[in-house]
């Protein structure tokens, strides 16, 4: 019979590496006896022994009250590994020596891995290990399991364990404590089932601590139910004796008892105040707090969208021009050029999925701020300071959580709207969730905003953010006052992970993760999408004409959009090309941008110069992608109001020529403020398709129209008070 | 300063409330807070707040994410805080 080692430790303490070097590449998968949660075990040999390893899930202590926690305690009581391995994050041992002191409790052989021990050195924590490995004598190894320091001699100390007794370690609990343990005790033993289930004072202990998986063992044999109800009666007698619950007298205890022995390891008694602790109070300040973030989003937006516009024109020139001269070319080789099939080609996919793709790097570029603020730790402050200014105005505690989600994407951030505790909080958290700038609403407002508000274009974007979150934050606050009425709010912790520089690897992979699904997007959704849209405008449905040969206006999507736009007439986009637009943007808002280039382009002339040879045209992309990296580089310093390149264009492109156009004629000449209005109504209408289904799966039908139908009337209504409201003013 | 005051504050807490919050009200350092925090976990009075997620598969068979999509925890798209929440918990009487 092989000796089985556990692998025990709280998350994020190493346990996994640890585990892993301990086991190599011979590992099993499987799940744990009636669990969903995996089960990783494997096998180590040393010197002539082999053993086998069980990683158990990662937990703080041994009172089971998670499923997690549940099966360590449970597979420690019953299983009785020979040695059990405990992991422990030497930066935080206060947080760490719980389960070490309850494994030693229950009396398991143990060993314990000072893990991290280079992060703790780091900080200047100067650890004695021989004062943990004396009070509870085990041996204790220092090791950073990452880069397997100390594996061998945790392996070697395993081996040398095996032919030792193990020694429980009693911690004092107090007189009154003690008196309690002392009877149930006699309890214990007197019952053999219950006695060999462990050492009978940890029992006991368990027992006071209202341990789960014991009272469910204990429920489940004859003699179990007299000895919890001496439990019952013994925890109440605490409870009275000490006016403290009594798994918070044991948990007092042990606390006391591990911050003297913490002392004694590191020569330290008081704590002290990190570089972390000092930021955190700045940032989320109750008055600085806000104001850093919206700056902090400004910035985010700056980039976005102005350091990124020499790649985006760059895009733009290679798909317009080499790219679509390159599928006209191939098509002619093969004998189909001039027909429907290069319309498809040129007018359908180059100028739909072209057109998306054109944003690319402004994708790219608002993923890499995500990404960087993320990994610093900055957005969980984001969502600490913002929460705590939405409470103030009855919204529930954590619905900023799925909001700050909402920025990424509508669908996930339905889905977390589960994290909130009552339906209300849920319900309401996921009306007012769509309200925030999704990534894919972006592409639109760079649009419009490049050809309306060129000199301001980052401010305008910015100010399309700001102005979700103020609607989600607005429909929240009416919304709790009259039908979703504001309920007692559930005490929660936020824990937050420490500041620290961004990790150049894990920003890359979010990086290229989300932009390679942008892109995918375009090569699926948005490809589809640009499909249906050709195939409509190709399909005659009025006047004359045949398929693939007929007026834009004349076709499908000509007459349904002419019948949608009166709706659209008084916010200024009432053109069939701008309501056709915005109806295809319900299958999702890149498609509005897609639709735009399809329209707007179908009729636009053709440049009547020589085309340049193939080479011609790759030398030109090469020294174009040269000059866009030299701009970039040029345009940062603007961020922080330092000019040093102008890239302003008077010269609008074909699309935003035709643009500039169909918004001035729509407007009455207040292109700008119709431009504006139909930014604010992109913003406010019905994210996507997927959302509707998310919302519907999760809220039900009924809800699902009141979300639709009311996100349709604040969006229009919120455009029709921009576009008249600036008519008014005299603006536009 | 005892486990017992912390619990009482956070139960007193309108919501959310972070550790330097906690810090600052009690008098304490954050690194305390956080020590306290785990004391808590390890006697089963806070638990990680971990919500139902859901199952994806019956997602939208339209819209931009629904072809793509592999759920909330792997959507590439979501963007992750960083947050994790506790909620206090009462373990269950023996009896």
């Amino acid at each position: 019979m092989r000796p089985v080692v556990a692998v025990a430790g709280c998350p994020n303490a190493g346990k996994t590496s640890l585990f892993n070097q301990l086991s190599g590449a011979r590992q099993k998968v499987g799940n744990w006896p009636g669990q969903t949660v995996e089960q990783y075990s494997g096998e180590f040999t040393h010197g002539a022994t082999t053993f086998d390893v069980v990683d158990l899930p990662g937990t703080y202590g041994l009172v089971a009250v998670s499923a997690e926690e549940a099966i360590a305690a449970t597979y420690l009581a019953v299983e009785k590994p020979d040695v059990v391995v405990t992991v422990v994050d030497s930066s935080n041992l206060t947080g760490s020596l719980h389960l070490v002191a309850q494994i030693a409790e229950a009396g398991h052989r143990q060993v314990v891995a000072l893990n991290m021990i280079d992060v703790a050195e780091r900080r200047g924590i100067d650890i004695d290990e021989s004062v943990l490995a004396e009070t509870l004598d085990v041996e204790v190894i220092r090791t950073v399991a990452r880069k397997g320091v100390g594996t061998e001699e945790i392996k070697a100390a395993i081996a040398r364990s095996l032919g030792k007794p193990a020694r429980p370690l009693t911690i004092d609990y107090g007189p009154v404590v003690e008196r309690h343990v002392g009877g149930l005790i006699e309890d214990i033993i007197a019952d053999p089932d219950v006695a060999g289930r462990g050492i009978p004072r940890w029992t006991a202990l368990q027992l006071l601590a209202g341990d789960r998986a014991l009272r469910g063992y204990l429920q489940s044999i004859p003699g179990g139910h007299a000895i919890l109800e001496a439990a019952a009666a013994d925890r109440d007698g605490i409870a009275a004796e000490t006016t403290f619950e009594c798994e918070m007298e044991l948990a007092e205890h042990r606390f006391e008892w591990i911050t003297r022995l913490v002392s004694e390891m590191t020569g330290t008694i008081t704590a002290t105040t990190t570089w972390s602790d000092r930021v955190d109070r700045v940032l989320t300040h109750r008055l600085f707090g806000i104001p850093i973030f919206l700056v902090v989003m400004w910035v985010v937006l700056r980039v976005t969208a102005d350091v990124t516009a020499p790649y985006l024109d760059w895009v733009d020139t290679t798909i317009s021009g080499p790219v679509s001269r390159w599928a006209v070319d191939l098509l002619g080789l093969v004998g189909l050029a001039g027909g429907w099939v290069e319309s498809l080609v040129v007018d359908g996919v180059l100028a739909g999925v072209g057109g998306v793709l054109v944003f690319v790097p402004v994708l790219f570029a608002l993923y890499l701020m995500l990404a960087l603020l993320e990994d610093t730790g900055y957005m969980s402050r984001a969502a600490a300071v913002m929460d705590r200014a939405m409470r103030a105005v009855g919204i529930p505690g954590k619905a900023f959580l799925p909001m700050m989600v909402g920025f990424g994407c509508t669908v996930p951030a339905i889905y977390a709207t589960r994290t909130l505790d009552s339906s209300r909080d849920r319900l309401l958290t996921g009306l007012i969730t769509p309200f925030m700038s999704c990534g894919a609403r972006l592409p639109v407002y760079v649009l419009l905003a490049t050809i309306f508000f060129a000199d301001a274009k980052s401010m305008v974007v910015f100010g399309m953010y700001v102005l979700g979150i103020a609607v989600a934050v607005l429909i929240g606050f009416l919304m709790s006052r009259t039908a979703l009425r504001e309920e007692d709010p559930a005490p929660f912790v936020m824990v937050m992970p420490e500041f620290r520089m961004p990790n150049a690897r894990t920003v890359w992979i979010l990086v290229w993760q989300r932009t390679s699904s942008f892109i995918k997007g375009a090569g699926t959704t948005i490809l589809a999408a640009s499909i249906v849209v050709w195939l409509l405008l190709a399909l005659p449905l009025g006047g004359g004409g045949s398929f693939a040969d007929t007026e834009v206006e004349d076709s499908a999507f000509g007459i349904v959009s002419k019948g949608a736009a009166p709706v659209l007439q008084p916010l200024g986009f009432g053109e069939w090309e701008q309501s056709g637009s915005l109806l295809s943007g319900f299958v999702a808002k890149e498609v509005v941008v897609s639709t735009m280039a399809q329209l707007y382009l179908t009729d636009a002339e053709s440049d009547t110069g020589a085309d340049p040879t193939f080479g011609e045209d790759l030398a030109e992309v090469g020294s174009s992608f040269v000059a866009a990296g030299r701009d970039t580089l040029l345009t940062i310093p603007s961020v922080i109001g330092l000019d040093f390149i102008d890239l302003a264009d008077d010269t609008d492109t074909t699309l935003q020529a035709a643009v500039r156009s169909s918004f001035d004629s729509s407007s009455g000449g207040r292109g700008s403020l119709a431009a504006l209005g139909f930014m604010v109504f992109v913003l406010l209408y019905t994210p996507c398709m997927a959302a509707v289904a998310a919302f519907r799966q999760e809220f039900g039908t009924k809800w699902m129209w009141v979300s639709v139908i009311g996100q349709f009337v604040i969006a229009w209504s919120g455009a029709f008070l921009v576009f008249q409201g600036g008519r008014l003013l005299g603006l536009g | 300063m005892r486990l017992t005051t912390l619990l009482q504050e956070i139960e007193r807490s309108p919501g959310p409330v972070t550790g330097i919050e906690l810090a600052s009200r009690l008098g304490i350092t954050n690194s305390e807070i956080e020590s306290m925090l785990h004391a808590l976990r390890a006697a089963g009075r806070l638990g990680a707040d971990v919500a139902e997620r859901p199952k994806m598969d019956s997602c939208s068979s339209s819209g931009s994410c629904s072809m793509t999509c592999p759920g909330p925890d792997e959507c590439s798209l979501t963007v992750n805080l960083q947050v994790s929440g506790l909620q206090i918990r009462s373990p269950a009487s023996p009896g």
